[in-house]
């Protein structure tokens, strides 16, 4: 085994913002994040569900991932676990994301350059496969503002990716 | 000079050097242009034989001009010439020629070809070994050279685009395809590969009574009006499947280009057609060119490429450009290719044409063998082709899902026909696809003539000439695809575009078959050569494959930590200075004799729940689990169907309808992905849910006789002795207000506990661990450690074949009364072979050195047959010796035979021994 330390970039030093031609790129924190699968999942939250394309306001929202399971984002305080009474499997999963908006009228070009992505083509589910992760992708209180979740250990691999196709921006 | 610029230079004049000599060229010129202006003729070599060369056409097809381009400090090799743009201060060299492509030393290669024909290379250098040769052969193979130079920022952008409909080609077609369907209210984008729109609209005289370049202007203004989009200077170079349509985008010289994916609803193909060569004696030399190639100099650039020239053409499209020519100021001499076999006289400059016993003497020769329509894209999305004996061509037949081909790629030469056809397909009307419509466009078959006399090309670049096409035949090479390889045949940079059509027409009159018969070779993407770069974009250097990285990973850095990737995670290897030698026995003592805190956060923390989960988890698993307790955790295999061992790990109940499995660090995806195709595959998936939430935790190892000591100083309410939380059980608790799991798990041997917190609290927990005492440790150190106690590691202790009783775990195999994932595969022959290979350990005398991994462990005979391998090997600090685990035929039947080890020429002795080496009671385990 050799010392691959210097292959790899340390981690960025809190950078959380950077604009370029036409988009703002920013990392932020939620303060929970509730994993909740069942068969009535897309029932079972009283919070407004983001899906593709359509735009979800506020703070408090949750995010529809298939057909059952959504992803709570600033929702009520809930007990991991089976949920018996409601058919449910709860699980806090706040640190399991890092997130990232972009916003700005280049925003989907950006957004484009790592991902299929067309406004007019709707889906039940926010996850895709940008810059080739996973990541749940939705527009939030604008058309032109988009939010993405990627796993938290690819903060890095996000971050970099994104950063580096705001270059190609004219 | 023999190619001259009929007209001043309208644009701003640009300099450059070609082959170290000074030039001048105008703004819109290529290289290869701006060069036939300036009188240059030669601007390269061929391949093989170092044939002096000019360029063949004016674009895509043209083998011959080949040059390295540096401009700014950016070198670029291998740049057509033909497609080159010319910039200011460019400095081009030809390719393959030293110290110029008009005076190459190598040129007198050509002397020897008679000894250098196709397969040459098969035949002489097999003896005494090719190896031998090979060093000096690779040398010379390939044309151009890499610099070593990095080129700063450049990385190519890539981005997906969609439109309804895709125009591939600017031309006549293309254009009016472009603006019927925008008019309509279609979302269109036109690619064009040119700077300049156009193509072959220059080429006559007017366009539905328009100058041509009033009515390219015209149309191009309506698409865009209309909304159409215009790439230029882009090239359509594969599509693939759905609809996809890789386009390069050209910038400035030295820039990246840019890949555009573009999913386009529906497909007009408007790539035009090519001029094929005629092939007769010395067809290669400078100055022979094609007919649209010395048209398209003349309309685009101004520039006429000689003075006395020989129309050599067998087509009508061919010899209506001679008023073009003769307008220009050129003597035009008509030659009928089929009143007999011609040949090129001259070398590097040409001096005439002779046919028969006459001989014209021209400076120039301009040949046109038919068009051969540009079906390359029609091929990579799965059109099939028909032959038309018309055209002598093959034309698009049966259309792949929503494409259409118009115009000359769809062997519409005429005009007229052309443009109706592009307003059918602009329009969306369905249409029959190859034209059947009569036409004006008409030509006499000529082909190359196998048995004639002379050295005649068939691929310019590579020297293919005619006899290797006989060769290859007679040596029985007769499929296409066995040509092409034999012969090199259309592996050229063109990639065959102006040789497959001779070269399969020649090897279909050898046969005495027709053409169709032989059939094409296969098209495959690119269509021109694309930089690797537009491939990887950003994903190249740490972006290629991005690792995973820890919460700690700052932590780890400033504890000087050796970082290194375990299973797609960016991991500490080992802590501090010396090496990996002197750093894992300290470490290794560090925990044996105090304790050890270890980063484990890449373990698996998938939480398997509902009211099916617990039979769920027992037929995932190959050990019982319907029987573990909450608060209770299980170590188990998972086996694929097949019964092979997958992943190892442990399991934890939680409560009656609840299971986290902590799985393999590299396997974390990898299992999650198994759960949930079976969770959907025979079991009910309403009544089972699987949460991945390996990256909301950080898990924190701590290991070692002290280990207990060290959880003491965190304050935590929750009871922590050997009686109420013994080896194999778990508790939630908290810690400093936030959820804490312990679970007292050992990969080390020793007295453990794993502490799971929220990622965004594992710093604190990581100070307060280090500062109670508790020493890093590294992966490698972990691995020692496991080793010396006899813990397997899934992928380097077992192989694609290893089953759990090879391991020593044979009592579910036996026993287990449920279905499990790869039951039946353990009572298949395969698995009840008593030759399989068992897990074991290899012990050597005391002072020896450790066994190589990778070792063979042999029969004692001359034969020295292999009974299985090392699979790990340490030098163990705790017990002062070398160990190691290996996989061994029958193994648990030779426990405490002395096997023979060899590796690499050398044997060694060994001793079959158990698994574990250090603390066989498990007296520290359970402390």
């Amino acid at each position: 085994m050799r010392d691959d330390s210097q292959r790899w970039a340390p981690p960025r030093d809190r950078v959380v913002e950077v604009t370029a031609s036409g988009i703002a790129i920013r990392s932020f924190d939620i303060a929970r994040l509730t994993m909740i699968s069942g068969t009535r999942a897309l029932t079972a939250t009283q919070l407004a569900i983001a899906d593709w394309p359509n735009t979800v306001e506020g703070d408090s929202y949750a995010i529809s991932l298939r057909r059952d399971r959504i992803l709570e984002v600033n929702g009520p305080a809930r007990p991991d676990g089976w949920d018996a009474d409601q058919n449910l499997a709860i699980c806090d999963v706040t640190d399991a994301y890092t997130q990232v908006e972009i916003t700005g009228p280049a925003a989907l070009s950006l957004l484009n350059r790592g991902t299929e992505l067309d406004p007019n083509t709707p889906s039940r589910s926010a996850a895709r496969l940008l810059f080739g992760l996973g990541v749940f992708l939705y527009r939030h209180g604008h058309f032109d503002t988009y939010r993405i979740h990627a796993g938290s250990a690819q903060d890095e691999a996000l971050w970099h990716a994104l950063t580096d196709a705001a270059k190609h921006l004219t | 000079m023999t190619s001259h610029r009929i007209a001043p230079p309208a644009g701003k004049t640009i300099n450059f050097t070609f082959d170290g000599k000074s030039y001048a060229g105008v703004e819109g010129d290529t290289l290869a242009s701006a060069l036939l202006a300036n009188g240059v003729r030669i601007m390269g070599r061929s391949f093989k034989y170092h044939r002096p060369r000019g360029p063949w056409s004016a674009w895509v097809d043209d083998p011959n001009a080949i040059m390295t381009v540096r401009k700014d400090g950016i070198e670029l090799p291998n740049c057509p010439a033909t497609t080159t743009y010319l910039e200011d201060g460019m400095e081009a060299r030809a390719v393959n020629a030293w110290p110029s492509a008009a005076f190459d030393i190598k040129g007198g290669l050509d002397l020897f070809h008679r000894w250098l024909g196709a397969g040459f290379y098969y035949k002489t250098f097999m003896w005494p070994d090719w190896h031998l040769f090979e060093p000096a052969i690779r040398k010379m193979a390939g044309l151009g050279h890499v610099t070593g130079d990095v080129l700063e920022d450049y990385s190519a952008d890539q981005l997906h685009d969609r439109c309804d409909v895709l125009v591939i080609g600017g031309g006549p077609a293309g254009l009016t395809a472009a603006r019927i369907a925008s008019e309509a209210g279609q979302d269109v984008c036109l690619v064009e590969d040119h700077k300049a729109l156009g193509g072959g609209a220059r080429l006559s005289d007017a366009i539905e009574g328009m100058d041509p370049d009033a009515w390219v202007a015209a149309e191009a203004k309506a698409i865009a009006q209309a909304g159409g989009r215009i790439l230029t200077h882009a090239t359509a170079f594969g599509i693939y499947d759905h609809q996809m349509v890789a386009i390069i985008e050209h910038g400035p010289f030295g820039t990246a280009p840019r890949l555009r994916r573009m999913r386009a609803g529906r497909i007009i193909l408007a790539t035009g057609a090519l001029d094929r060569p005629i092939t007769f004696a010395n067809n290669d030399r400078p100055g022979i060119m094609s007919v649209t190639g010395a048209c398209t100099y003349l309309a685009q650039h101004n520039v006429l490429v000689g003075r006395h020239i020989a129309l050599v053409s067998n087509n009508s499209l061919a010899k209506s450009a001679e008023p073009m020519l003769a307008k220009a100021g050129a003597h035009i001499t008509h030659v009928e290719p089929a009143f007999g076999p011609m040949e090129a006289l001259g070398g590097k400059r040409l001096r005439g044409l002779k046919q028969n016993n006459g001989t014209r003497p021209v400076d120039t020769i301009l040949a046109s063998g038919g068009q051969t329509p540009l079906i390359h894209l029609w091929r990579h999305a799965g059109g099939k082709l028909d032959w038309c004996d018309t055209r002598q061509a093959f034309l698009p037949s049966t259309s792949p899902m929503n494409m259409v081909a118009v115009g000359a790629a769809n062997g519409s030469f005429d005009m007229d026909l052309a443009l109706s056809e592009a307003r059918a397909a602009g329009r969306g009307e369905a249409r029959p696809q190859g034209s059947d419509e009569p036409c004006r466009y008409h030509l006499t078959p000529l082909w190359p003539s196998p048995g004639s006399k002379g050295r005649q090309w068939i691929d310019f670049q590579h020297d293919v000439t005619l006899k290797d096409i006989e060769l290859a035949a007679r040596e029985n090479y007769v499929s296409v695809e066995h040509l092409k390889r034999y012969t090199t045949l259309g592996m050229a940079s063109d990639q065959g575009k102006t040789s497959n059509m001779a070269g399969l027409a020649a090897m279909a009159t050898l046969q005495g078959k027709p053409i169709p018969e032989v059939g094409t070779t296969t098209f495959r993407p690119p269509f021109v050569p694309v930089p690797i770069e537009i491939y990887h974009g950003h994903h190249k250097g740490q972006h290629w494959h991005p690792v995973k990285r820890l919460a700690l990973e700052t932590e780890h850095r400033a504890a000087g930590a050796a970082l290194g990737e375990y299973g797609g995670w960016l991991r500490p290897a080992w802590y501090g200075e010396g090496g990996i030698a002197a750093r894992v026995p300290e470490e290794v003592k560090a925990a044996r004799d105090h304790v050890g805190l270890f980063d484990a956060s890449p373990l698996g923390k998938i939480e398997v729940m509902g009211p099916d989960a617990e039979e769920f988890v027992n037929f995932i698993y190959y050990n019982t689990i319907k029987t573990l307790k909450p608060g209770r955790i299980r170590y188990g295999f998972m086996l694929s169907e097949g019964g092979i061992v997958y992943d190892d790990g442990v399991i934890a109940r939680v409560d009656a309808n609840r299971f986290i499995i902590s799985c393999s660090s590299s396997h974390v995806d990898g299992v999650r992905t198994h759960l949930e195709a079976w969770r959907q595959d025979g079991n009910d998936p309403d009544r089972i849910f699987i949460h991945d939430t390996t990256q909301h935790w950080a898990t924190l190892t701590v290991t070692g006789p002290k280990a207990r000591d060290v959880l003491g100083t965190l304050g935590i309410t929750a009871e922590i002795s050997k009686e109420a939380l013994p080896h194999m059980s778990f508790l939630e608790t908290t810690w400093q207000n936030t959820p804490l799991r312990i679970a007292r798990v050992s990969f080390s041997g020793d007295l453990s506990f794993e502490l799971s917190i929220r990622r965004s609290k594992a710093r604190e927990l990581w100070q307060v661990l280090c500062d109670a005492g508790a020493s890093p440790i590294g992966l490698e150190a972990m691995a020692v450690m496991r080793a010396e106690k006899g813990y397997i590691m899934i992928g380097k202790d077992t192989d694609g074949e290893t089953m759990p009783h090879d391991l020593g775990f044979t009592i579910p195999r036996e026993k287990k009364s449920t279905a499990f994932v790869g039951d039946r595969s353990l009572h298949m022959d395969v698995a009840n072979d008593p030759a399989r290979k068992q897990l074991v350990g290899l012990a050597v005398p005391s002072g020896a050195p450790m066994l190589p991994i990778g070792a063979h462990v042999v029969t004692g005979d001359a034969k020295r047959k292999s009974l299985g391998y090392v699979t790990s090997s340490y030098e163990s600090p705790t017990l002062r010796t070398a160990i190691a685990i290996g996989l061994v035929e029958r193994g648990h039947a030779r426990m405490g035979d002395t096997v023979t080890v060899w590796n690499q020429g050398e044997t060694r002795e060994a001793v079959i021994t158990s698994l574990v080496f250090f603390d066989p009671d498990g007296e520290r385990l359970h402390a």
